[in-house]
């Protein structure tokens, strides 16, 4: 599905970053991807090992960080980690919910050499 | 060697997106990208759209499809810039992206409409994930496909700021599964607007585009 457009997009930054730094190939990149994505890890890593066949990324290994999904109320400042979603707040039921973590697909870092 | 990166996986869709946005406002051109499962009836909500909209908005669509542009022929009888995109040519893709918007804003003149509509290839999961330039994101569901729709995939309702609940003509009384649906949205985003419709017979389609024109009017601070 478009775990592979994710892909190609991860496998061609780090590719610029890893040459940009002089060095040949990345092993290793550390991502975090939110829960509230539209990203499935075990999906990624699988479209991930085909999509970077023949680039600077083809041996890298790749570290996902699973963000949890946290919201506060802006009613009465409470912090909430939610599995299921829904916008409503345990402690005084209001709808005010700010998003803190989750939709997080982000590259971290990357070890080249 | 260690390098630390934080960069956003999508930068370059964000980034072509921006560009997008920036160019459609620049114009007074407000976008909404229409999004939803396949069969639910995106198409035909379009043409009911298009139909109730009348001279109130010059519109222009790009339609979007794996394959096939039989959605962009049904649409042309309302003479109107229309621009097919398979994503067959790009790879397949099961979501449109910032980058095939760009080219099909090249072939629409910009500053003879007013409303941009963009349908999304029918998937409730992929798109919600992609910004494309719009200002607007509608998900829109088949009263009979499932309540729990917007349980099993809330991020496409969260993102999205209406929902149009269509083929409302299949029920002799909707009234319990929209309500159904409306709560069920709500938890994904309490600030979503409901609208029930039939593109078939027409029922709804006046309040949906009511709303739309509003919004245009709020986004963009003109007629």
């Amino acid at each position: 599905m478009h775990e592979a457009s994710i892909a190609q997009a991860i496998v061609r930054s780090v590719s610029d970053v890893v040459i940009q730094n002089g060095r040949s190939h990345a092993t290793r990149i550390h991502l975090q991807i939110g829960e509230f994505t539209a990203v499935v890890p075990q999906a990624l890593l699988s479209s991930f090992r085909w999509v970077a066949q023949g680039t600077p990324c083809e041996d890298a290994a790749l570290e996902i960080e699973d963000i949890p999904i946290r919201f506060r109320c802006e009613e009465c400042q409470s912090e909430v980690t939610m599995g299921e979603v829904n916008l409503v707040c345990p402690n005084c039921h209001s709808h005010r919910l700010r998003l803190l973590s989750g939709r997080e697909l982000l590259i971290k870092s990357v070890e080249a050499e | 060697m260690e390098i630390r990166i934080v960069e956003k996986i999508l930068a370059a869709n964000e980034a072509l997106a921006q560009e997008n946005r920036g160019l459609l406002s620049a114009d007074g051109v407000y976008a909404v990208n229409l999004m939803g499962p396949p069969g639910a009836g995106k198409t035909a909500l379009l043409e009911a759209t298009l139909q109730a909209l009348g001279d109130r908005a010059r519109a222009a669509v790009i339609e979007g499809d794996i394959a096939t542009t039989a959605d962009a022929e049904r649409l042309s009888r309302f003479g109107i810039p229309i621009v097919q995109i398979n994503t067959d040519r790009f790879g397949g893709e099961c979501h449109l992206e910032a980058q095939m918007i760009k080219s099909a804003l090249a072939q629409i003149p910009l500053s003879d409409i007013d409303l941009l509509l963009i349908e999304n290839i029918g998937n409730l999961i992929c798109p919600a994930e992609f910004d494309l330039g719009q200002h607007c994101n509608v998900v829109l569901l088949d009263i009979l496909g499932g309540a729990d729709k917007p349980l099993k995939y809330p991020l496409m309702f969260h993102i999205s700021q209406a929902l149009l609940i269509n083929k409302i003509d299949l029920l002799e009384d909707a009234s319990t599964e929209v309500a159904l649906l409306t709560e069920n949205a709500l938890r994904a985003n309490p600030a979503i607007a409901c609208f029930p419709t039939s593109a078939k017979t027409g029922a709804g389609v006046e309040e949906w585009v009511k709303w739309l024109l509003h919004s245009a009017k709020d986004t963009l601070g003109q007629d």
